[in-house]
Formats: structure tokens, sequence, C-alpha cells
């Protein structure tokens, strides 16, 4: 599943969606993620408000291993995983 | 309030009111007042001055959802320290609906005799002789204590690892489908019970005389209020009854902080195969369960129902941390090995996590390779014959590291860590050093700050404060008799508040957040005077040197928190 911004220069991520996430993507395939397109300059912010993920939805977003604020940029050829709130057990 | 004190030595029974010094106290608060009060902190934890005390929570045997952890109690023969081990399934519930506060077990019964304890609907405790089933594992032996005592009654057992006094011996207690599956495994608990020379009790499930709550009006409509609170909680509404506590396992491999091959590695690379996603997938295709209830009165439903590719029953629950002691820290990535590993040691009565370990550094140290998983079977069924080796892996990872020499043992005071590492989580590390009982996540695990956001898992800064704050909140909770997973539900202002008004309505007593963090301080002091006049001193607090010095791929990072700093976790 890939998606096109409409501004250039653009970045190109590689999301990956754990949990109850990836039901919300009917194409969504689980050993290659989603491909997305964003302008250069966006930020988490804008990848969790094209997913539409809500507060309920509980998903964090970690760019190469370290969890990421909403405000923090996304880059070039990120790999990008999204799970769910976990606590442990 | 009434307990039962049975001695071993010559099978006495007294049933009394538990003295007013305990008024108000349950689960792990009333396990360390018994224990701090009557065992002598230098007494040898095998030995007849040891006291395993098996208390359920204040809440236990409530109409409140969720409530049915039992807290059992000793000097621990692993780590030395005084030591709260919980299980879940039905004795909890069972309990708190007898009116019986705790179970004080004292004494030892003659060399080479074995008893068990049963407790009727009535509240009468009785001992019968278990020397038939000596050396019988927990499922065969589950089974034949039903069919004597009937199916209306729940058990707490050990199988051989507790009958040989191993230090990494769970005490299993059977879930609401009545198999032994759920396991006080911590700290060797086990091995106390067959110290003991007790193999089993038996508490009858239909009792009907809990103690009296002050305000059950109040109380059953803040019950009602807990509950719908879980329901909304998008981790114990949601992701919990979807893929259980195995959901974790992207999460920590996601940080970088999954130990895997004995700590070597912070990121499984076969962690795909054996995460919460791959489970539930595997369980449903196979037509075992997920969302399956485990524990008596849960509306969560996090266990599952592990089957094979026939559809014939394995194991409940595969759990988190499981997974990752059999999967991750062994190199294995095969779901099916590991649900076997997690049926043995339920079977033999082990912890899966110190015996995971302790197979960790007997594989790091050259004895089989990572990735084996037909020789970790072989190495937990030589547990249960009682060879050599097997002894050595059931008395844990430090057992092991000085058999065959090896410098990386993952142990704090000698109990393992969990499946989080302390260099890619700092505050879990802060917790693993300064528990009152060895390293245990459960004491104080600071996942939800990390993924929240609201701590830095890399950095020294701020995880002595948070550990402490989560450390006192844990201890609390443990004296309530809630799971820890529903214990997240409390982060709403509305669940936080129905809780207190639950214990203030069940004491009579007004219980607000202030006095809820007494209760935890209170008991965590009282375990950490046992343990220092039981020797223990903050030099003991800290973690292995390799910790220190390895940096953990892929953040390369050591563990970074000041021994000035874990000094200060007490300051309270």
């Amino acid at each position: 599943m890939s998606s096109r911004s409409d501004s250039a220069p653009t970045i190109q991520i590689v999301v990956k969606l754990y949990g109850t996430l990836p039901r919300r993507f009917q194409e969504y395939d689980p050993e290659k993620g989603m491909l997305l397109e964003f302008a250069q300059g966006a930020r988490v912010a804008d990848l969790r408000s094209r997913l539409n993920l809500t507060a309920q939805d509980s998903g964090v977003v970690a760019l190469d291993g370290r969890v990421a604020a909403t405000g923090d940029l996304l880059y070039d050829g990120a790999q990008v995983r999204i799970f769910q709130m976990a606590y442990g057990g | 309030m009434k307990w039962i004190r049975v001695n071993m030595a010559n099978q006495s029974i007294q049933v009394e009111t538990v003295p007013d010094a305990y008024s108000g106290l349950g689960g792990r608060g009333l396990t360390a007042a018994v224990i701090h009060a009557e065992v002598p902190p230098k007494c040898d934890a095998l030995g007849p001055e040891n006291k395993l005390v098996i208390a359920p929570g204040l809440l236990s045997g409530t109409s409140l959802v969720n409530t049915s952890r039992i807290s059992i109690g000793a000097k621990s023969p692993l780590t030395g320290t005084i030591k709260e081990s919980n299980s879940g399934g039905k004795i909890a519930a069972s309990l708190g609906k007898l009116g019986i506060t705790a179970i004080v077990i004292e004494g030892q019964a003659p060399a080479g005799h074995l008893y068990l304890l049963s407790v009727d609907a009535s509240g009468n405790a009785k001992f019968g002789a278990a020397d038939p089933y000596k050396g019988m594992r927990t499922y065969a032996l589950s089974a034949k204590l039903l069919e004597s005592y009937g199916p209306k009654n729940t058990i707490a057992c050990i199988g051989p690892a507790g009958e040989y006094r191993l230090k990494s011996a769970s005490i299993q207690t059977t879930d609401v489908d009545d198999r032994p599956c759920r396991a006080a495994g911590r700290g060797g608990l086990g091995a106390v019970m067959g110290s003991k020379g007790l193999k089993a009790i038996v508490v009858s499930t239909e009792g009907s005389n809990p103690d009296v709550i002050s305000d059950p009006e109040t109380f059953k409509e803040a019950a009602k209020t807990f509950a719908q609170e879980l329901r909304k909680n998008p981790f114990t509404g949601k992701v919990l009854p979807n893929f259980g506590t195995a959901s974790t396992v992207s999460a920590v491999n996601s940080l970088g902080a999954f130990p895997c091959y004995n700590a070597t590695q912070g990121v499984f690379e076969g962690w795909e195969k054996i995460s919460g996603e791959a489970l539930a997938k595997m369980i449903k295709t196979r037509g075992g369960k997920t969302q399956h209830m485990g524990c008596a009165q849960c509306i969560v439903h996090c266990s599952n129902e592990f089957v094979d590719e026939q559809g014939k029953y394995v194991t409940s629950s595969l759990e988190y941390e499981t997974i990752w002691s059999m999967g991750g820290m062994l190199g294995i990535d095969d779901l099916d090995i590991i649900a076997r590993l997690d049926f043995l040691c339920d079977d033999i009565g082990l912890d899966t996590i110190n015996t995971g370990v302790a197979m960790a550094v007997a594989m790091d140290a050259g004895y089989k390779s990572f990735g084996d998983g037909r020789a970790a079977i072989d190495m937990v069924e030589e547990v249960a014959r009682g060879t050599e080796m097997g002894r050595l892996i059931g008395n844990g990872p430090d057992a092991v590291g000085k058999h065959f020499n090896h410098h990386r043992v993952p142990t704090v005071k000698g109990q393992s860590i969990a499946a989080y590492d302390p260099r890619g989580m700092q505050g879990n590390g802060v917790t693993y050093a300064t528990s009152t009982m060895g390293a245990d996540h459960t004491a104080g695990n600071m996942l939800g700050y990390y993924l929240s956001g609201a701590l830095k898992p890399l950095e020294a800064e701020g995880q002595v404060d948070a550990s402490r704050k989560v450390q006192i909140g844990m201890a609390a909770m443990d004296c309530t008799g809630m799971c820890i997973l529903a214990g997240v539900g409390m982060a709403t202002k509305e669940a936080s508040g129905a809780m207190f008004t639950m214990l203030s309505a069940k004491l009579g007593q007004a219980i607000g957040p202030k006095e809820y963090a007494q209760m935890g301080m209170r008991t965590l002091k009282l375990e950490r005077e046992f343990n220092q006049k039981a020797g223990f001193t903050n030099k003991d607090d800290r973690l292995p040197r390799f910790f220190c010095e390895e940096p953990l791929p892929p953040h390369n990072q050591v563990f970074v928190v000041s021994d000035e700093a874990l000094d200060q976790l007490y300051n309270f």
C-alpha cells in the first residue's frame, strides 16, 4: 500500500503496524508494511493524522528503535513501527 | 478476619482471629508483616524456622473483577531476601470467599513424608497423607486431587522441582479450567513448600462467608465503575484480549530492549515469529483459544490456550515473559518449542523465567548451542529426573554460571532479570537492582513510562524517582489482590477513585491516594528491614558488572545509573 502527498521534495518511509492497527487497512501486508510518502519536513503528527490514529488506538510510534514525539521530524528511509501501548506482564 | 496456622512437624491446625497488629493488611502487605515479625532473617530458607504465608488480597473474594491474585511469601532460598510471589487462578478468590485472610505454614514434616492440606466449604482445614503423590507432576496431581476432592475445589501444589527443593521451584495454582498452569514462579517458594513436606493445598471454591464489607452498596457501585473503566481502556479492553501479554514483544523489540542470546542483543531477529500477533494467528488457525479467561472474575481475558497442529492442548497461558525466556534468550523462534517448554515448567513446577535464563547462561557458556530447542527441552526434562545438570538448571542462573565459571549471569541477588534489558530500559535496571526481592519486573516495570514518552529509556535522569514511584504503587497494588494488568486501568481518575472508594468501603476507614501510597511504603519498609537484618546492604543493590561494561546493540548503551543514585531509592 502506498500513498503520495502533493508537496515536493518528498521522503519515503516504511511503516509497520502491530496489535489491532493493521485491521484498519484492508490492503496492509504484515511482511512488507506500508510505504508512505511525505513532504520533506513532515512530522510524526502528520503520520498520525495520515493514518487517522486517535487516542483510543493508543498507537506508539517508534522511529528506528526510539519512541517518537508528535513533533519529531520524519526522515527518508526511516523504519517506523507503530504498536499499541503496553505495560508489561 | 481469621487465619489458619498449621505446623507441619505435628500436622496441628489452629484457626485464629487475625491479631489487631495485622488489621487492614492483605496480600503482599500481610505476607511481609508476618515474615518480618515471625521469621528469623538469618534462618535457613529451607529449614523449619522459615514460614510460608499464603494470603489473598484485601479485595479478593469480593465482587470486584480481576482481584484473584494470591500472594505467597517466605524467606527465599534463591535470593536470601524476603519474597512475595503472586499467582492467579482461583485460589485467592476462593480463600476470600471463605473469609480466610491467610494460611501460615510453619515447621517441617518428618523427613521423607509428604502431606496435603485441604480446606472445605465451611473453612475447616484438614491434613491428608500425600506420600502416594511423591514425585508426581502438577498436571497429573491436580487431576487426581480434583477427582478425589471433587470439581468444586482449587489447588496450589508443587511438582518434582519443589520436592527436590530447587531454587527455581514454583508453586502452581489451578486456573478456571482446573489446570495447574498459573504460577507463583519467582523466588523458589516451591522449594520452601517442599521443605515443609507440603505437596498441595486443596481449597473449596464454594465458600460463602467472606469478610464483612463496611459499606457494601458503595462498594458495589464503585466496583461497577472500575469494571467499566477496564473495558474502556485500550490496553485492557482491546490489546490484551486480542494478543495477551505477548503484545509486548513488538513494543520491547521496537525499543531495542529485548534481551536475547543471554542478554547480548537487544533485538531478536526472529521476534516477529514469536510476537503476540504471530501467536494469536497460530492459535486461531489451529482452533485454540485467545481471549481466554484464566483467573476467577477476570474480565480482561488476556490468557490463551495454545494447541498443537492437531488442535491438541499444549499449554495455557503462553505469556510474554516465557516467550522471552524460552525464546529470545535461547535464540529460539519456534512457538511450538516455546509452548512445550512452558508446559514442562508448569508440570515440573519451575519458574519459566529463572529456568530459561539458567539455560541461556549454559548455552552462552558453550554447553549447548543457542537456538537448539531439543537441547532446551532435554535440559528441562533433566530437572524432573533430578540429574546433576537438571539440578544445576533448577537452581537457576547463578548455579549454572558458577558451574561453568561464566561471567555473564543476568541476575540480581540470585534472581534472573525479566524480559526488559536494563541497558535499553534503564529504569527497569533500577528496579532490578533495588527491589527487595531480587531482579523482579513486577516490582516496578517502567515500560509504560517509555512508551508514553514520559521518560527517556536510555538516559540516567529521572529513572530512580520513577522506579521509586512505581515500586511503591506496585507494593500497594500487591496488597489488594488486583492483577497487575488490570491495575493499569487505575491510570484514569475514575478508576483510581473507584479503587480508593472500594478500599474505604471494605475497611471502614478513609483510603485516598496518600493512604494507598502509605500501604505500599509500609510494605517496602518491612521488606527492606528484613533484608537488612538478613545482612543485605546497599552494595547488594547493584546489577552485575557486565551490564555496565558490555554495550547492548542496537543502541550500544550500557547501564548508566550511578551507585549513588541507586542508593537514593529508599529515601521515603
